[in-house]
Parts: C-alpha cells; structure tokens; sequence
C-alpha cells in the first residue's frame, strides 16, 4: 500500500509510505536531482527503473 | 540543555545539485540546485519530519554534534518552541492534564501549545516551560 502524508500547513515536505517502509518527498512542483531519486527509492527499497 | 539543530552531509552530485542527508533521521533527506537553496529546503525538510513526528508521538532523535564536513540545520522557530515544551514534558513524564492543572488552562490549551499546525505564541510556551523548570533562549550564531 502507498500512501502520502503532507504537513499540512508549513513545511512543503511530507512522508510517503510504501508497504513497510517510508522516505520524505519534497513538494512535487519542486525539481528533484538524480541523487535523491536514488536516496528516495534506497528508502523505499524499490528500483529507480521500475518507475 | 537541548539544542534544536541537526547535522547534515551536503554533497555536490554529478547534476550539480546538492543533496542533503540528515545524519540523525536517516530517511530524511532533500536537495536544492546550489547551496543556499539545499540549506532553505534542509530546513524545511527538517521542520516537516519533526512536525509529523510531533503530530503522530513518535521518537524525536537527540541531535548528535556535527562532525568535520557537516553543517548544522536549525529546526524552523515557528517549530522549536513547541519541540521544546513536547521534550521537556516527555523528561519529566507529565502529561497534557497535569501541565494544564499546573498553568491553570484547559486541557485543550496544551493539546493546541503541542499541535505543529496551530499557531502558540512563544510567550505561552516560554510560560508552560518555566513551570517545568526550563528557560527558553535564543542563540544568533554566524551562517557555516
């Protein structure tokens, strides 16, 4: 299951969870880079090309 | 004493971005496309880690001191305050209850004084903290 918890009223942050495990996500209008991609999906444990 | 900043690896990745890795939480971490934008989004991504942790009564981890090549990043201040009122009230076991019964406040009052999302002005937690036994203060030190 996968499921996003945002802060809802300051920091633009928030967790996502996916089956047992979580990560932050910066807001999704932002720009990511290649290496929190990877830092995100480690977290996850989920590979970045299954995306 | 408790200090309300965290240390972070800031590494330059072959993109040219900068991601930020928190030392003590370690599923936190962002990135920004220089320096300066890596440190606003560090601070936020902080700020928001620890409200969730706040809202949801999770462990909220003791800074370590920050090693050679780490900067520190301190937690937002419309945060800290109530961080600081939560922990203390975690040291000394007392509950929402006993620490109304103590400031002469409804219940509800300290639920607000700990919710990230409501708005406390630092005067009534600087108040709720002196019952503890704690002082708050404000360190202005010279940006890393």
């Amino acid at each position: 299951m996968c499921q996003l918890w945002p802060t809802r009223e300051k920091g633009s942050h928030g967790r996502l969870y996916f089956a047992d495990e979580f990560t932050t996500v910066k807001d999704r209008k932002k720009e990511i880079g290649r290496d929190l991609l990877a830092k995100m999906c480690a977290d996850l444990k989920i590979d970045p090309h299954d995306l | 004493m408790s200090l309300f900043s965290y240390p972070a690896k800031f590494t330059t990745g072959s993109d040219g971005r900068v991601l930020v890795e928190f030392v003590d939480l370690p599923r936190v971490a962002t990135d920004g496309k220089d320096a300066r934008e890596a440190m606003e989004e560090a601070m936020d991504a902080l700020g928001s880690d620890l409200s969730i942790r706040l809202s949801r009564r999770e462990e909220i981890p003791t800074p370590s001191s920050a090693k050679r090549g780490q900067r520190l990043v301190p937690v937002p201040l419309w945060l800290a305050p109530k961080l600081a009122l939560y922990l203390a009230m975690r040291e000394q076991r007392i509950n929402n209850s006993e620490l109304a019964r103590r400031l002469g406040l409804h219940e509800r009052v300290i639920r607000r004084m700990l919710d990230p999302e409501h708005a406390t002005k630092a005067e009534k937690i600087q108040a709720a903290l002196a019952v503890l036994g704690k002082q708050m203060t404000v360190e202005v030190r010279d940006a890393a």
